[in-house]
């Protein structure tokens, strides 16, 4: 065997205990024995394969992508290390999943030295979350945790990170210092709730640090204790809490009421707004629909005016006539009504006045102030003050001597030099003497 | 008990991507093989 073949034989040996190592996960050793294997022979293409593959397992990705690039260069065909690489491209990229376990993996390093061990957490957490193989990335953190006195993760971390990789001295370390941690903290909890021993004569007695009281008494001093501390809990937390939550929700409930009531209340007062705004158009409207029906009457009667002039019967134009107001009558009407008044009542009066004469001639007065009140409407000093003189008459003789009074006075004012005058002042004095 | 300011000196930020093609154009390839024939080429050196 020549020194070549010797060479070639050690490097084969090592990648043989690479190749053991890497079987039971112990991959740091894996990586030591394949690294000793390659710098016996570099072109041992298993042993640089296996290598980049262990590298790859424990997150170093740069490194396993550098043995499989070397040993895709040294053998081109039939070489697994190309399906690798291939395989790995995506995670490989800039933004790829690698890379930023890597980038952030840096940053938190950058944190922990720091001092900012509590951003550095944050991140490593990320990185974990992505590849939770990354070892380094565990070992950081379980450092960190130890550090900070939080053994039970720092050993929960490591505890992940030993299936990946089992014989990692660093991770060994670290383990073994949280667990020593742990187990002091378990012995002094112990300590604190631990047993008193002491001898007596020849044997050893053990008993709790603290003694309980079983008797009866004691038992019923500590439910009445604890009733009594129960109560008074209840007295001064719960009630008041009780209390307040009910205040609080009448109050609430009150404000809702309010709320509700002055919304209610503006409802209210608009739809009265609107009622009465409604009350006023039908009230204009019926006020509308009056006045052009008794305009309509205006007309009417002025018709029934015409009609029955042109037919002889003026008593009956002039009853007619007397029903129309001539305020009422527009202004292109008003010649139309002047000219039939103006003929109409002319003998219309004589007719009225010839009934009411005779009526007062036989003593019914009632219809004859009815018939000469007619005539003054229409014509006040008809006859002369004649009309008035004899309605005057008619009232005092029916025994309304205010309204006569009122007459007598008006014939005085009217015709102070005639007859009527004269016996118009002596009736007058007549009825105030009685 | 560990010192965690040296253990965090123990700690070296990862190679990234962009890194990538230095690690591998300056990793050192020398083998045993390339050593031997580096030291018989001395020694033939020598001998002349």
């Amino acid at each position: 065997m020549n020194s070549y073949e010797k060479i070639q034989k050690a490097s084969g040996a090592y990648y043989n205990r690479g190749l053991d190592d890497a079987l039971v996960h112990n991959l740091s050793g894996a990586i030591m024995n394949l690294k000793k294997s390659l710098h016996y022979d570099k072109n041992n293409i298993e042993a640089r394969n296996l290598l980049g593959l262990c590298y790859y397992e424990v997150g170093e990705c740069i490194l396993a992508l550098r043995e499989w690039v070397i040993s895709v260069n040294l053998k081109q065909e039939d070489n697994p290390a190309a399906d690798y690489i291939n395989d790995m491209k995506p995670d490989m990229a800039r933004t790829g999943k690698f890379n930023q376990c890597v980038k952030k993996y840096n940053i938190a390093l950058e944190y922990a030295n720091q001092g900012n061990e509590d951003l550095a957490i944050i991140q490593l957490k990320k990185v974990l979350g992505t590849n939770p193989k990354f070892v380094r990335a565990s070992l950081l953190l379980g450092l960190i945790y130890i550090h900070q006195g939080q053994y039970k993760q720092a050993k929960a971390v490591l505890s992940k990170a030993a299936k990946v990789d089992a014989n990692n001295t660093l991770l060994l370390k670290y383990e073994k210092e949280a667990e020593e941690h742990l187990e002091n903290k378990k012995k002094k909890k112990k300590d604190k709730e631990g047993s008193v021993e002491y001898k007596s004569g020849s044997e050893t007695i053990i008993r709790p640090a603290y003694l309980k009281e079983n008797s009866t008494i004691g038992t019923m001093v500590n439910i009445i204790f604890g009733l009594v501390v129960g109560f008074l809990i209840s007295f001064f937390l719960v009630v008041p809490g009780v209390k307040r939550s009910a205040t609080a929700s009448s109050a609430a409930k009150l404000v809702e009421a309010n709320n509700t009531i002055s919304t209610r209340n503006v409802t209210i007062r608009n739809l009265q707004e609107e009622i009465d705004a409604l009350n006023g158009k039908v009230k204009k409207a019926e006020n509308t629909s009056s006045e052009s029906e008794s305009n309509m009457n205006v007309y009417k009667k002025l018709l029934e005016a015409y009609v029955q002039y042109t037919e002889g019967e003026y008593e009956k134009a002039g009853d007619a006539l007397k029903e129309v107001k001539e305020s009422k009558v527009e202004d292109d009407f008003k010649d139309i009504y002047e000219l039939l008044a103006g003929q109409v009542n002319d003998k219309y009066l004589k007719i009225l006045y010839k009934r009411a004469t005779a009526k007062y001639n036989q003593g019914s007065y009632e219809d004859a102030i009815e018939i000469f009140e007619d005539i003054l409407k229409i014509q006040e000093d008809y006859g002369d003050g004649d009309a008035m003189f004899i309605c005057a008459h008619a009232y005092r003789m029916n025994g309304d001597d205010q309204k006569a009074i009122v007459l007598y006075q008006k014939i005085i004012s009217k015709y102070p030099d005639s007859y009527k005058a004269t016996n118009s002042q002596t009736y007058i004095d007549q009825i105030k003497g009685e | 008990m560990i010192d965690f300011e040296e253990e965090l000196k123990k700690f070296k930020p990862c190679l990234e991507v962009e890194d990538a093609e230095d690690a591998i154009y300056s990793h050192d390839l020398d083998d045993m093989t390339d050593i031997l024939q580096e030291m018989l080429k001395e020694a033939n050196k020598q001998r002349r």
